[in-house]
């Protein structure tokens, strides 16, 4: 026992390591390796014969698909992010008091980022089904529109993507940013409030400043989680996917490696789209580092 | 005098209504979708299909005009597939969180009580592994599977056994990294007594530091249960008919009447969990961050 005592954290550390390399790291590489392979239906049987070659990553840009999705996901989390954190924002600085059946009401409102993604998109999606859904009978009812919209096919289907997406991840951002208002000393507040400061300034120079950290957090987490949606597209436009209206990174690369069959390609899309979220990365941990915000 | 209390009183009282009127608007945002998927796995088939609008009888709306159970009937009792979906997701499920928790707890322990060459290495690595986005692992994953299938004769493309090494390879880097951390706050001095009462590492380990680190380890179950509940894009691509989780399984049902009610059948367990563990529920999604 003594002797080989040198060796028992080898035992504990093992099995995870050996899980960690066979799962993590060896995909990792091998994803980059394949794009680097043209990979389609007439060589998959036997792709480990055929050459390196960049070619896929060139096919990328030559791609109109390609761009439209980069168009796309930058819209939508362009919008989804600010809205999102303006009306978490908001419900965070509402509730952040004392008041009856408070935690009635913090749990409605983690409701939907509790409940799983198919459960939360299929409702959305019902809700705005053009013939039989609630939205379009609403807008109708109060006369905005006079004829049912057909929301979910053409171009204006990322918008209930978008309304979706806001709806569940304002769950999210309500959550953190209220721990976050929560860890603000009240002494400060009362300092303030005998200073004379009223409520504006009371957010401008306390709130807002303190709350920093905690909303970098957020919001990178958040357009890291933004850049690879892909539960609200499939569950919201079927498995066959969006219109190039709608189509995302993530989307494509299942669509371009399941029914257009060019693995290769979608490969070196996934590589790319490695790439981007490397680069968020890096800054979130630099961000963090340098302010030592804790999100768990 | 008495005036002016009264006004204050008032004023008090206005306050307080204007309060709750906020949250209940607040609360109405968050509700209202739920309402509409209850209400709607009420609606019987042919409201859902043919509620029209300007008719008189029957124009789309959030109460049915008549209530059924038919919908959960036929979910739950008539149409096999959900209840295969169900039983599949939950050996998926419970699969992932046995075996994330099996090595999540021993590679924590080793990281926190053992010094060893590479060990901030492993750790940056496994910090990096939980932000490579899970869309990368697609592709490496199903080739990794076909070629096992085909070639190997191993069973990974659209068994279960495949699905569950999938969900452990996102849940075990948190998994390691948040019990490492609970590990490393529980004093070394009860391994010590463990030790010199006769224990071996394994027994102090599964003895003392396990039932100790209870709310870690639920707060890591919950997690890796919900993730593989929930999670779609794999699931979509790694399943056959017959091995379908509940996340891609729901959205086949021939009927939105039928998704709709089970989406209420789905939803339920994960809310009876989250009432239940909401602390544990809370740290563990808040802390996984990114996947």
């Amino acid at each position: 026992m003594i002797k080989n005592k040198k060796s028992i954290p080898y035992y504990f550390i093992i099995p995870a390591l050996l899980i960690t390399v066979l799962v993590h790291y060896f995909p990792i590489f091998w994803g980059i390796f394949l794009s680097f392979k043209k990979i389609d239906m007439k060589n998959f049987s036997k792709f480990m014969n055929a050459p390196l070659t960049i070619s896929n990553f060139i096919d990328i840009f030559k791609q109109e698909t390609y761009l439209l999705a980069i168009r796309n996901i930058l819209l939508f989390v362009a919008i989804t992010i600010p809205v999102t954190y303006i009306i978490s924002l908001f419900i965070a600085l509402y509730i952040n008091r004392k008041f009856a059946f408070k935690s009635i009401i913090i749990w409605i409102i983690l409701l939907p980022y509790i409940t799983p993604d198919t459960v939360v998109y299929s409702m959305f999606r019902y809700m705005f089904t053009t013939y039989t859904g609630i939205v379009n009978q609403m807008l109708l009812v109060l006369r905005i529109i006079d004829k049912p919209l057909f929301w979910l096919k053409g171009a204006s289907q990322i918008w209930p993507i978008i309304i979706a997406t806001i709806w569940k991840s304002t769950s999210f951002g309500t959550l953190i940013l209220l721990a976050g208002l929560e860890n603000i000393p009240d002494y400060i507040y009362e300092a303030s409030r005998i200073d004379g400061a009223n409520i504006w300034y009371r957010f401008k120079y306390i709130t807002w400043p303190l709350l920093k950290p905690v909303s970098y957090t957020l919001l990178l987490v958040s357009i890291i989680w933004n850049f690879y949606a892909f539960n609200q597209f499939y569950v919201l436009l079927g498995p066959f996917g969006p219109d190039h209206y709608a189509i995302v990174p993530t989307v494509l690369i299942r669509q371009t490696a399941f029914f257009g069959f060019n693995i290769g390609l979608a490969s070196a899309m996934s590589t790319l789209l490695l790439i981007v979220v490397l680069i968020f990365t890096t800054i979130y941990f630099k961000v963090q580092q340098k302010q030592e915000a804790e999100i768990w | 005098m008495v005036k002016k209390s009264n006004i204050h009183k008032i004023k008090k009282i206005l306050l307080w209504t204007l309060f709750w009127l906020g949250l209940f608007i607040i609360l109405l945002f968050f509700i209202i979708p739920y309402f509409t998927m209850l209400m709607g796995s009420f609606k019987p088939v042919e409201e859902f299909m043919f509620a029209t609008f300007g008719s008189k009888e029957s124009p789309p709306s959030f109460l049915p005009h008549r209530f059924t159970f038919q919908n959960y009937a036929i979910v739950l009792f008539f149409s096999g597939a959900a209840i295969k979906c169900f039983v599949n997701s939950l050996k998926v499920s419970i699969g992932t969180t046995i075996l994330t928790l099996s090595f999540g707890i021993l590679a924590a322990y080793g990281l926190s009580r053992f010094y060893f060459k590479f060990k901030s290495t492993y750790k940056i690595a496994l910090f990096f592994t939980q932000m490579v986005p899970s869309v990368s692992f697609l592709l490496p994953f199903y080739i990794i599977y076909y070629v096992a299938n085909k070639h190997l004769h191993i069973p990974l493309k659209e068994t279960h056994i495949g699905l569950i090494l999938t969900y452990t390879s996102f849940s075990l880097p948190f998994a390691v990294l948040m019990l490492t951390k609970f590990f490393n706050s529980i004093p070394r001095d009860y391994d010590d007594q463990a030790l010199i009462d006769g224990c071996s590492r394994f027994t102090a380990l599964f003895k003392i530091i396990v039932p100790v680190s209870m709310p870690a380890i639920y707060t890591i179950g919950i997690y890796s249960f919900l993730i593989s509940w929930n999670e779609i894009l794999f699931a979509s691509v790694l399943t056959s008919r017959n091995t379908r989780t509940v996340s891609v399984g729901l959205l086949e049902l021939q009927n939105p009447a039928y998704i709709m009610a089970g989406c209420v059948l789905s939803a339920i367990p994960i809310l009876i969990i989250f009432s239940y563990y909401r602390k544990y529920c809370i740290s563990g999604m808040t802390g996984s961050g990114l996947k």
